[in-house]
């Protein structure tokens, strides 16, 4: 679990080291090159993205006005088995083939940590002057290590209590830069969102006296990870852009005062884009290519929630768990006043 | 031109939280090209003896894509060599002489020349072929390659009668390489 803790990390630095096959991937050409990456780091891409689409309340019931809370919690996006290969289609590359096309299932970075000389070889300009055969890239191994491949989206997350039943809830982690003892690579990673959650009891009269909470929630967070491989060229970076939003639809009932049980269903959206920015040298061409990398994509998966929440005094606990396309468990522990 | 590898250095990042216990590594493999452009003088008696003999070194370190890894080959079969195959071209009909033998013979910085490869016959344009390397000489050549990042290579003619017009013409040798890069 220890190697979970440095996720953030793993993304921007295996992001960026990929530039061990980066510039060779440029080789084949910038929209193989993108085409490569996206079906590699999806993953993760996701993961990230579903994460931050989960802990926004633990509760369908809106504070009263200036009543709040503040909330640390992490998701766990586990990652489904299926995502740890991806097909190699001949029909999506202009420049790259594989050396043994009968195999085409490459690692993606949540497959098994395997020796190069067991992943199957890609090739760049086959047949030309300059063609190239290069192992694809390994997974982490992370399944094999800690029994699960997952992604934690950590946040700290503040919720106000505006007028006629809305929350505004606001989320945050701080910018860090991290540049590691006598290396000159530099590492920025933050992360913000925010959202809106409204009661929607007081619109419905048959449910003014119900003890059941009904509320409908927006949310949308964003995640960048920038990454320059070398201070001294400071022009040259990559940039990870994730967002996740979310719609959905809530309830909730307590029990005691103690025991809130919640739930939700609805719609999560995950975008990406990716950014290799600066002036790249490569073997095949005289002339420097700028910014060679830029790509983005978007997914959508409909979600279900359930969850506990225990709240003792102004101290809330909660867990739950989301069914969608990446399943999250989530656990989150704040105060909450009013 | 010289390729621009910096952002290969994240990779020992990587390698310090790689989960599983092969690590993270990659094999690259390229055919590199070595020309000794041949240019022999025609009606020369001294050739017989003083047999005309073209160098050139392959480098590692000469591979775009090959040089910003050479400082992280595998402790074991960090380079492997897959095929050593020959070309000439450009021989014209009128430069097309027997031969005793063309002798390509191979060292490294420290040690003598040892010879890895004979060609009989008739000058001749000839396409791509492979060069009948025998596998200890291609383990040799490894060693020097894995050891110095370039092997010298040594092309010597022995002419069956004194070419009796100058010749000009290509040989290329092809080394189709593999460095085994692990962190």
């Amino acid at each position: 679990m220890k190697k979970l803790g440095i996720i953030f990390l793993f993304l921007a630095s295996h992001f960026l080291s990929a530039g061990q096959t980066i510039d060779v991937f440029i080789e084949g050409g910038t929209e193989d090159a993108e085409t490569l990456l996206q079906n590699y780091f999806e993953p993760a891409f996701l993961g990230l993205a579903y994460g931050f689409t989960n802990n926004w309340t633990n509760t369908a019931k809106p504070h009263q006005p200036l009543g709040f809370d503040v909330t640390l919690s992490t998701a766990i996006a586990f990652v489904p088995e299926k995502a740890r290969y991806f097909t190699f289609n001949p029909a999506d590359y202009e420049q790259v083939t594989l050396a043994d096309p009968s195999r085409d299932q490459l690692p993606t970075i949540f497959g098994p940590n395997l020796n190069a000389d067991e992943i199957p070889e890609i090739v760049f300009n086959e047949g030309g002057e300059g063609e190239i055969k290069f192992s694809a890239p390994t997974g982490l191994g992370m399944k094999e290590a800690i029994g699960f491949n997952a992604i934690p989206a950590p946040m700290l997350q503040g919720g106000i209590g505006l007028i006629k039943g809305t929350d505004l809830k606001v989320r945050v982690i701080p910018t860090i830069t991290i540049q590691p003892d006598g290396s000159d690579v530099e590492i920025r990673s933050g992360m913000f969102g925010f959202g809106l959650m409204h009661d929607m009891k007081q619109h419905i009269p048959a449910f003014a006296f119900s003890p059941f909470e009904l509320a409908i929630l927006a949310g949308f967070s964003r995640i960048a990870i920038e990454t320059t491989p070398d201070v001294n060229v400071p022009d040259n970076f990559s940039r990870l852009n994730v967002k996740g939003a979310t719609l959905q639809v809530l309830g909730s009932q307590d029990f005691l005062k103690v025991l809130t049980l919640f739930g939700s269903v609805g719609l999560n959206g995950a975008f990406t884009r990716v950014n290799l920015n600066g002036s790249y040298e490569i073997e095949s061409s005289l002339q420097p290519i700028i910014d060679p990398i830029d790509f983005n994509f978007t997914n959508f998966s409909p979600r279900a929630t359930a969850g506990i929440r225990l709240k003792l005094a102004l101290l809330t606990v909660d867990a739950s768990y989301t069914l969608q396309k990446y399943n999250t468990l989530s656990f989150g522990v704040g105060v909450s006043v009013r | 031109m010289k390729r621009n590898y910096q952002l290969g250095i994240l990779l020992l990042l990587l390698g310090t939280i790689a989960c599983g216990d092969a690590g993270i590594g990659f094999n690259i493999t390229r055919k590199i090209a070595v020309d000794f452009n041949v240019s022999v003088t025609g009606n020369d008696p001294s050739i017989e003896t003083d047999r005309p003999e073209f160098n050139r070194p392959f480098r590692l370190t000469d591979v775009g894509a090959f040089e910003d890894v050479l400082s992280d080959l595998a402790d074991a079969d960090g380079v492997v060599i897959n095929s050593i195959t020959y070309s000439i071209s450009e021989v014209s009909p009128d430069e097309e002489v027997s031969l005793d033998q063309i002798t390509l013979s191979v060292a490294s910085v420290s040690a003598e020349q040892i010879n890895v490869l004979g060609i009989t016959g008739t000058l001749q344009n000839t396409p791509e072929t492979t060069a009948g390397v025998s596998a200890a000489d291609t383990e040799t050549i490894q060693e020097i390659l894995k050891n110095f990042k370039e092997v010298d290579n040594r092309l010597t003619f022995d002419f069956a009668e004194v070419p009796t017009s100058d010749l000009d013409f290509i040989f290329t040798l092809y080394y189709d390489v593999t460095l085994r890069v692990r962190f």
